[in-house]
């Protein structure tokens, strides 16, 4: 059994009163978005990797997004559950997040999860991808 | 007239652009949510309803960038005009006052009014600082408007970095980045175009009873009004 273990930034804290403004300014510039996205984006590219890593595909396609489950077999014939056992997520451990409205990005060792958050629920939209020299990310699967 | 009435008649300009921008902000609001939910459609993002767009980065950004360009042009004219003047401009002063005047010609100190400002007339510092109190507090609205163009900015920059498979980028990042350079400057230079025109125009044109033309019959070489 392979541990997850999500090393995020600092936590955000709660406060009121007249702090709160200031706070929300050094927050909004820090990056820091509310934990509850934070984690929820975490834990849903936690469960993905882990559903790969144990050859689960059906249930790695369920955390998938609807246009990256359509897009993962390709061209070919296969289902998404055949398509996906392709994906390579190599990292053991989470090593960064970052939530900015209904997207996230979520580090695992070298590779990088990309999610939305879709009728209030996260789900993967582009897994299996490295940074490239210049440009986007290329993902093995991305809707 | 009873004093409600009375009240709305002397607070008519104030109180006429106040609800000239809430009804702006309707508006912007609601063609917006429209233009960000047909990109996120095209994009596969999430759709916004229109409350939660009112509360979004994508339209703080757009009501923040256009409000710091305006501070900046009133700031910018309020303070310019203390030294730069336009010959025949209503809205210029005479060429001898160039400069900040004196303490008799603005009335502060031992020249205040017994009715002028209390801090008009103890003098020191607070007299320097409420009198140049006007530019200052448009100034700070100002910077505050730019931080929060980049801080709403730097957001929504980076909701769409990441729907584009990129990375999101720092603050600083965005700062010097060509998005927020493009959506400051395309703002500022129309605001110097209406600053520049409206002192040109000034000059020839006329709005009878406006305070910020000239009188009607005043002679076009006539500095002020």
């Amino acid at each position: 059994v392979v541990a997850y273990r999500i090393a995020v930034r600092p936590p955000c804290i709660r406060t009121s009163g007249s702090a709160l403004t200031v706070l929300s300014i050094a927050l909004l510039l820090t990056g820091c978005a509310a934990s509850p996205q934070r984690s929820g984006a975490a834990v849903a590219a936690q469960s993905f990797v882990a559903a790969l890593e144990r050859g689960d595909g059906v249930a790695a396609c369920g955390l998938l997004s609807p246009e990256a489950a359509q897009s993962a077999p390709g061209a070919t014939d296969a289902s998404c559950a055949d398509a996906i056992s392709s994906v390579n997520e190599n990292g053991r451990s989470a090593t960064g997040v970052q939530v900015w409205g209904s997207a996230a990005q979520v580090r695992i060792g070298s590779d990088v999860v990309f999610l939305q958050r879709i009728s209030g629920r996260w789900l993967v939209s582009a897994a299996g991808c490295k940074q490239q020299p210049v440009g986007p990310y290329q993902c093995q699967v991305s809707g | 007239m009873n004093r409600p009435l009375r009240f709305v008649r002397d607070n008519a300009l104030t109180l006429a652009f106040l609800l000239l921008l809430l009804g702006a902000l309707l508006g912007q609001s609601i063609s917006g949510v429209e233009v960000y939910n047909a990109q996120q459609l095209e994009a596969g993002g999430q759709q916004l309803s229109w409350a939660a767009y009112l509360v979004s980065s994508g339209f703080a950004v757009d009501v923040a960038e256009n409000w710091q360009s305006e501070y900046l042009q009133f700031a910018l004219y309020i303070v310019a005009t203390v030294w730069l003047v336009q010959r025949g401009a209503s809205e210029s002063k005479e060429l001898e006052d160039i400069g900040t005047e004196s303490d008799a010609d603005q009335k502060v100190g031992r020249y205040a009014r017994s009715d002028s400002p209390r801090w008009a007339r103890v003098g020191g510092l607070r007299t320097a600082v409420y009198g140049r109190s006007l530019g200052i507090v448009m100034g700070a609205f100002f910077v505050a408007s730019l931080l929060a163009q980049s801080i709403a900015g730097r957001a929504a920059y980076n909701h769409d970095q990441l729907l584009q498979r990129e990375d999101p980028v720092s603050w600083l990042g965005y700062a010097g980045s060509a998005d927020f350079w493009n959506r400051t400057l395309q703002n500022w230079q129309s605001e110097f175009l209406a600053v520049a025109s409206m002192a040109a125009f000034g000059i020839y044109l006329r709005q009878r009873g406006s305070p910020e033309s000239k009188p009607v019959g005043a002679p076009h070489h006539k500095t002020g009004n």
